[in-house]
């Protein structure tokens, strides 16, 4: 904003180079994701019973898709420079039971209601926050709650369910190969959304944004625009998640998916890409799911309470967001 | 802490100055990478003496000042306080040895209450106790500034712009500080609030400390000061008694052998009548900070606005750029509006190329390739689907142009020299389909001098090609080489519009120094 209009000729002292620091460091921190990665899957193998068996495979990857959907929604919201979205567990619900209720108009209306919903209701936040510049953090609290609300006034508090003798969304609860639908779908979605990210103008964009909001809106670009669509693909990954959720469960309510917003937050924080945005990758994004799935799964076949899976991967978000901002903040 | 305040208050300065001088640089240097800001300069400032800081933008004056602060350490040279040599490495022990600045830039707090921001990084404020004697001393300060009528709780923010720089200059104040360094205090005030700046400088030298007055106003220098420091190319030109000087001498001075301004060379183009109006200024205003101008710029016409800090002339380039929403008044390129956001002025024909290129201007972690290309991506782009072959035969392209190796094109611009940084901006700005209006605020500030040069040809290119140039500046020899037409600014609005050719440096100078701010603008 305010200008030195005086300098001292050529102030920028001997130009340390920041650019070069930080690819380095984010190579390392991708390397850093996959050693950890390596560690938990050695340390399993080698000292859990029924870690390294196919059916143990098979469920760290039902872990996943979830998970998965609510992170790839967390990463793009983070990208752009908007910390997160603390209304994922929310709409991933309401999208469940818009799904749910939808699905006697057939499973193709359903899934594109749930994902509409789940787009709708992130894309007026991502206009507030475009637009009016106003705090990611306090609008998508305060979304949460007016869409619990008129959840909860519309169905009266009671949960969600479908008709017994409707079967068209089961095909979504099946597995392939062993491996849940949900996880294939997640593969797919993540492909395009990488592809999106960094072939299209849109996603160079929101890189753009994320790395400098003021030279972005200064240059011209549509800062708005590229906010809002972020915000709506966001959305409707995390709507994703709640059909799937959806389909396992055959009943929702606006309280089921209470854990999906931190865990979306830690797999992409784990993953390496950065709080502060601008930096980051859907790859990067799927270690960190990868990562928390894994450690979870360790976790519970060595009889860990629940409490203390939480706790370490709470633990694991703090030490990567330690290992990780002082070098953001030397940008 | 004791021994380095010696008691001499109530000294009177003049008669000081035979004895131990309050601070006596021997010889320092200072150098930026390849760039000499300051190549040994000695100086001498007696207990109670106004000095006065003159010289151009990169004369050496905010070195010098960073070195005395401690902001900055110095190649070579020596300094002492009181005879003392001192090796400062912070501000800190700066502020140990009895020297304060006042930034041009407010370094406050908005939140935090007159009284806080007063005692803001002071190193005597104990964690407890002290508070009421504290309070009275704020409160006094206060009054002596004439912010009497004000609480020293109330918060900052509160506050207009010209009472901040006060309660600044009160925090200097309050820290008993034996020199106190004011760059620029008087940027954003208004004549009362100069006055009362004044008085309080004249206090403090009665009471024997000493002020180091840094500023470009001619008049407030040798109405305040007892001497002049000239500064000129990285040394001190020569010191000079305020009462052996008048403004035209002291330009003159300034200025150096270049006081009459070569306004020949350059690219020789046709005059500035020929083309078609293109940019119409009818009473574009900022309230609050920018009088209604109005001004028709020609198609191929270079306009240099030139102004100090809070002169308005770089608001006038950010607010054509779309950067300032609450702007008033109109303004149109061909029949279109740049004002009220920067993608509105981008559809307009306009071009911003920031004065803050780190900041606002570039993604510095990303490469020239991304950074050259930002803003036209849909040029190689179908459905929005980029083809990176068309980004890099893009980026080539526009590198050839500007005079940036093609052989940084993947490097991160950040590793940049500030001169290719600014290529790489312009090129950015530069589309094939040549802007309607480009405009620069400090097109080559921190541009070593080759650098300079291109920028300037290549500005000059674009003007021949029929694009209008705006661009602010504070630099006379700039506006001198670039514009056809120098527009003069001080005080939020404009003061005069000169045909290069047709007028002084001293006249711009004259006039950016407020001299003739408040006669009515023949516009």
């Amino acid at each position: 904003m305010s200008s030195v209009l005086e300098r001292p000729p050529a102030a920028p002292p001997a130009d340390a180079p920041p650019s070069r620091v930080q690819r380095v460091v984010a190579n390392k921190r991708m390397l850093v994701v996959t050693t950890v990665l390596a560690v938990l899957l050695v340390y399993g193998m080698v000292t859990t019973d029924g870690f390294a068996t196919v059916d143990n495979g098979r469920a760290i990857l039902a872990a996943i898709a979830i998970t998965g959907f609510g992170a790839l929604g967390a990463t793009l919201v983070m990208l752009g420079g908007n910390l997160f979205s603390m209304s994922a567990s929310v709409t991933a619900a309401g999208a469940a039971m818009v799904f749910l209720a939808a699905l006697q108009y057939g499973v193709v209306v359903a899934l594109v209601a749930a994902l509409l919903a789940g787009a709708g209701a992130y894309a007026l936040q991502g206009f507030a926050i475009g637009a009016w510049g106003a705090n990611p953090i306090v609008v998508t609290i305060g979304a949460g709650s007016l869409q619990a609300a008129v959840a909860i006034m519309i169905t009266d508090g009671s949960s969600v369910r479908v008709a017994p003798e409707v079967t068209s969304y089961k095909f979504l609860a099946d597995t392939v190969l062993g491996i849940p639908v949900g996880v294939y779908l997640l593969l797919v979605v993540a492909a395009l959304l990488h592809l999106l990210l960094t072939r299209t103008v849109w996603g160079r964009n929101l890189y753009f944004l994320g790395k400098s909001p003021p030279a972005a809106y200064a240059a011209g670009l549509p800062v708005v625009l590229t906010t809002v669509i972020a915000f709506a693909i966001a959305g409707a990954c995390t709507g994703f998640a709640g059909v799937v959720q959806a389909a396992s469960t055959q009943s929702a309510t606006i309280n089921d998916l209470g854990t999906l917003t931190f865990d979306a937050v830690a797999a992409a924080v784990v993953g390496g890409n950065a709080i502060a945005g601008g930096r980051g990758s859907i790859p990067r994004t799927l270690l960190g799911v990868l990562v928390i799935a894994t450690l979870g799964d360790l976790l519970l076949l060595r009889d860990y309470s629940a409490g203390v899976r939480l706790l370490a991967t709470g633990l694991l978000v703090i030490v990567f967001v330690f290992a990780t901002s002082s070098k953001e903040q030397a940008r | 802490m004791s021994h380095l305040s010696p008691v001499r208050t109530g000294a009177a300065g003049q008669g000081d100055s035979t004895r131990v001088p309050l601070v006596q640089a021997t010889d320092l240097a200072k150098t930026y990478g390849a760039v000499r800001a300051l190549r040994g300069v000695s100086v001498s400032i007696a207990p109670g003496e106004v000095v006065g800081i003159c010289g151009q933008n990169g004369a050496g004056k905010s070195t010098f000042v960073k070195l005395l602060t401690g902001l900055e350490r110095p190649d070579t040279g020596e300094l002492r306080v009181r005879g003392e040599v001192v090796g400062f490495g912070s501000t800190l022990d700066g502020q140990k040895a009895g020297i304060s600045i006042v930034d041009q830039e407010l370094a406050l707090v908005p939140q935090l209450s007159i009284e806080e921001n007063m005692y803001l990084g002071h190193r005597e404020v104990p964690l407890v106790g002290g508070k009421r004697a504290r309070r009275a001393r704020c409160q006094e300060i206060l009054d002596q500034l004439g912010l009497g009528h004000l609480d020293p709780t109330t918060p900052l923010r509160y506050l207009r712009i010209g009472e901040r720089q006060l309660v600044e200059i009160g925090r200097v104040l309050a820290r008993d500080a034996q020199l106190l360094i004011l760059d620029e205090p008087t940027a954003t005030l208004s004549n009362a609030e100069i006055e009362r700046v004044f008085a309080a400088v004249r206090e403090v030298s009665a009471q024997g400390r000493s002020v180091l007055y840094v500023s470009h106003r001619l008049g407030e220098v040798l109405d305040l000061c007892d001497r002049v420091l000239v500064f000129g190319d990285g040394l001190l030109r020569g010191t000079h008694r305020v009462d052996q000087l008048d403004r035209g001498r002291l330009v003159q001075l300034i200025l150096g052998e270049a006081g009459v301004v070569d306004s020949g060379h350059g690219v020789p183009r046709d005059g500035t009548a020929t083309g078609p109006l293109e940019l119409i200024l009818d009473g574009l205003e900022i309230p609050g900070r920018l009088q209604p101008v109005s001004l028709t710029v020609r198609s191929g016409e270079i306009i240099g606005l030139a102004g100090q800090v809070g002169s308005g002339a770089d608001d006038l380039v950010r607010a054509l750029g779309g950067l300032v929403p609450e702007a008033r008044g109109s303004a149109t390129v061909g029949d279109a509006s740049p004002l009220g956001s920067p993608s509105r002025a981008r559809s307009a024909g306009v071009r911003f190329v920031p004065g803050d290129r780190r900041g606002e201007g570039l993604f510095l972690a990303d490469t020239v390739r991304s950074n050259i290309t930002a803003t036209s991506m849909s040029r190689f782009s179908r459905l929005g689907v980029i083809s990176r072959r068309g980004q890099r035969r893009l980026a080539e392209e526009r590198t050839r142009v500007v005079g940036v190796a093609a052989s940084k094109i993947a490097a991160a611009v950040g590793d940049l020299s500030g001169g290719n940084q600014q290529k790489v901006l312009l090129g950015r700005s530069l589309d094939e389909t040549t802007p309607r209006v480009l405009l620069l605020d400090e097109p080559t500030r921190g541009v070593d001098v080759a650098g300079r040069a291109e920028i300037h040809r290549l500005l000059k290119d674009a003007a021949a090609a029929g694009c209008v140039v705006v661009f602010a500046s504070t630099e006379i020899d700039e506006l001198f080489d670039l514009a056809d037409t120098i527009v003069t600014m001080a005080a939020g609005g404009l003061v005069g519009i000169h045909d290069k050719s047709s007028v002084t440096a001293d006249h711009v100078l004259a006039e950016m120094a407020n001299a003739g701010a408040q006669e009515a603008s023949h516009v």
